[in-house]
């Protein structure tokens, strides 16, 4: 008897704790919810956070209660706030803490837990909501919800419906309740409820109303069952519902790492044709690729040896060398260009030049002569030429007898030819002087006798036959005779 | 042992709901008290389990460092990018801090940059690419404009845990169609720019 005793005290305290944490949960949650919920019916946003870089101070699955920015409100640096993710335009929702101001008037977020501070700078008309109340873990359906543990959010519906179930169980000496109490059946209380007072109560009622028939009790019974049950199912729906419709804000974890200071820096170099010619110290290097409107066409020797367009010249047509892009000259039928100060007639000098004519009028590639203007000048020398067949010759001009060389083949086909003329002292004033063109020679022999005056450079017009009409590329002059196999590498060069 | 009494129980069960209101307003307040009171954060103390952390092997050294450069000079170099989350992440890459020059060298510049496994910051030996390029080709001058998360190439999705990706760059210098004046203009020039990876977590 006394172990019954012992048996029914044990069980009377396990029901009344079990009743009261049930009930102190669903207060506790209930008020949760309240509070959670509550804030967007009165203008203020409630984000359950869905992310761990806030920890310790946020959880997933906490609720952040924020009231709303203004502009006009001032961004405490340390308080935590709620903004527009700047890093996305996608909208995303961040919950970070502001932990400076920058100099340019944007905000440093970071996360709690994170090791670094968020790499975009917020601008503060991206701050939605300064967090003001926390309500922890109320938000955890949610988070569950949106990341698909089931099984969790299966147990913990499961566990809150038994809860809000046994809450509403009535304790000995509670005066009766409203609602489903009232409505105990009077066909006895459901299994389990034998020491709830209400159901012997119950019974006591259905004593008194006996002549009822068993459908009837029956009816009755479902009727209370489903009473009984309603209420908590009812109330989590409510709050799953509630759940469906909560904002949510990430606390993202971020990192970075760099790789900095990458650097490239130019060295010295020039176009390999550049390069051939300059390996040669020239005195003159016209690279002829000034813009249209220019009239000083620039020496790339280092001579300061400029030349003068003349209004003949058309600058800026298409280059001559495949592998060194560049511009050229067309002549126009006239003299395109002379050099800026006369050269004194040296011993040995060659002239290189690039051309190229369709047509077969021929006339005055390069020479020297005592005056920068059409028309003949008083001297002239050092005379390159096409004939009117598209061969070259050298060495006609007008000083004593004429002793002219003249290439075997023809150049007028209209594709770009590679020319140097290579001359040194012979007897008498005269040159034994070799013609190379596109890198190997193609005739020699001895020239007529050159002058001893100081002349400008002339390309494209001359005395005697007509303008060479075509176009010029990439000048230079030499005080010395290029051997053979460096006309070859300028030319293979190109 | 006894059964509570009924004057125990109407007691117990009348003080449980304003303790239980209590305790809510207590929590409540200490939670936010805790959170959203001005603080100073002090960054890495105590990381949270979920905290990710991204890293690289050049140990501070610059992957490029070219000087000297000349037309048709190309270079191809590695790095590895380790990431170590414990939730979901993704690792995208930009640029930031471009050097430009006067003379515009950032459009001589081509990068191509791939990504794969294998491979290493001193030494590129077994490196193999995953996919297509991911900068194929462009001038540091075009790579400068990727200069956020969102923009960023890659979207390298980082399962939890620590796993890596090398990425092999590989520059070179475009001269075509630079006339000799262009390419005097250009002697000495300078440019350069920064590479960065960034990590964030999926949520």
């Amino acid at each position: 008897m006394a172990a019954t005793t012992t048996l029914d005290a044990v069980r009377g305290w396990a029901h009344l704790t079990v009743v009261l944490g049930a009930r102190m949960y669903r207060v506790f949650l209930l008020g949760l919810v309240v509070i959670a919920a509550a804030p967007p019916l009165f203008g203020w946003g409630s984000y359950v956070v869905e992310s761990g870089s806030m920890e310790p101070s946020l959880h997933v699955g906490d609720v952040v209660i924020a009231s709303p920015y203004t502009e006009d409100q001032r961004i405490r640096v340390g308080r935590v706030f709620v903004f527009d993710d700047p890093a996305t335009t996608e909208p995303h929702l961040m919950v970070h803490r502001i932990v400076e101001r920058r100099d340019d008037g944007k905000y440093t977020t970071a996360g709690d837990a994170n090791a670094v501070t968020d790499i975009t700078p917020l601008p503060s008309s991206d701050v939605r909501a300064t967090a003001v109340l926390l309500a922890p873990r109320v938000g955890h359906p949610v988070t569950w919800a949106q990341s698909g543990q089931w099984l969790r959010l299966a147990a913990w519906l499961l566990a809150t419906i038994g809860a809000f179930a046994l809450a509403v169980r009535h304790l000995e000496g509670e005066s009766p309740r409203r609602g489903v109490r009232r409505r105990r059946p009077p066909g006895g209380p459901p299994p389990g409820d034998a020491r709830d007072p209400g159901a012997s109560k119950g019974a006591s009622n259905g004593a008194r109303r006996g002549g009822r028939s068993d459908a009837a009790r029956a009816q009755a019974h479902t009727l209370a069952h489903m009473l009984r049950v309603r209420p908590p199912v009812a109330t989590v729906a409510a709050l799953l519902l509630a759940g469906m419709l909560a904002c949510t804000a990430s606390a993202g974890f971020t990192g970075y790492t760099r790789n900095s200071a990458m650097s490239w820096t130019v060295g010295q170099w020039t176009q390999p044709y550049v390069t051939a010619v300059l390996a040669d110290s020239p005195h003159t290097l016209w690279l002829l690729d000034e813009q249209p409107g220019t009239t000083t066409a620039q020496d790339r020797s280092g001579h300061q040896s400029l030349g003068s367009y003349r209004p003949a010249a058309v600058l800026g047509q298409q280059g001559g060398l495949p592998n060194n892009p560049g511009s050229s000259i067309a002549t126009g039928g006239g003299l395109a260009l002379t050099g800026s100060y006369p050269i004194a007639t040296a011993a040995s000098h060659t002239v290189e030049l690039w051309f190229r004519t369709g047509t077969q009028a021929g006339g005055s590639l390069a020479g020297f002569g005592s005056s920068t203007t059409t028309g003949t000048p008083s001297y002239e020398d050092r005379v390159v030429r096409m004939t009117t067949t598209g061969h070259i010759t050298y060495g006609d001009w007008a000083n004593g007898s004429l002793n002219v060389v003249t290439t075997p083949g023809g150049y007028a086909d209209n594709t770009w030819h590679h020319l140097v003329v290579v001359s040194t002292s012979a007897n008498g004033g005269r040159e034994n002087t070799v013609i190379y063109v596109d890198g190997a020679a193609r005739v020699s022999g001895l020239t007529s006798k050159v002058e001893y005056f100081s002349g400008y450079v002339r390309i494209g017009g001359g005395s005697g036959t007509s303008a060479f009409n075509g176009s010029i590329d990439n000048v230079s002059l030499y005080d010395s005779a290029l051997p053979a196999q460096r006309v070859a590498a300028h030319y293979a060069a190109r | 042992m006894q059964s509570p009494g009924t004057a125990t129980t109407k007691v117990l069960a009348t003080i449980a709901t304003p303790l239980a209101l209590v305790a809510l307003g207590a929590t409540v307040y200490q939670a936010s008290y805790a959170a959203f009171t001005g603080q100073t954060r002090n960054s890495g103390n105590e990381w949270a389990t979920g905290s990710v952390k991204l890293t690289d092997d050049d140990n501070g050294a610059a992957r490029f460092r070219v000087a000297n450069m000349l037309p048709g000079d190309t270079q191809t170099k590695c790095i590895t990018v380790t990431a170590d989350a414990s939730v979901a992440s993704t690792v995208k890459g930009y640029a930031i801090n471009p050097v430009t020059s006067t003379v515009g060298l950032e459009n001589r510049v081509k990068v191509t940059i791939e990504n794969g496994t294998g491979g290493s910051f001193a030494d590129c030996t077994g490196f193999v690419a995953s996919g297509p390029a991911l900068v194929n080709d462009q001038p540091l001058s075009a790579i400068a404009q990727v200069n956020s998360y969102e923009t960023g190439f890659g979207g390298w999705s980082v399962a939890p845990g620590v796993s890596s990706k090398t990425y092999r760059m590989t520059w070179r210098f475009d001269t075509t169609g630079m006339t000799q004046q262009q390419v005097d203009q250009m002697q000495g020039a300078k440019t350069g720019i920064d590479m960065q990876w960034e990590m964030q977590s999926n949520s």
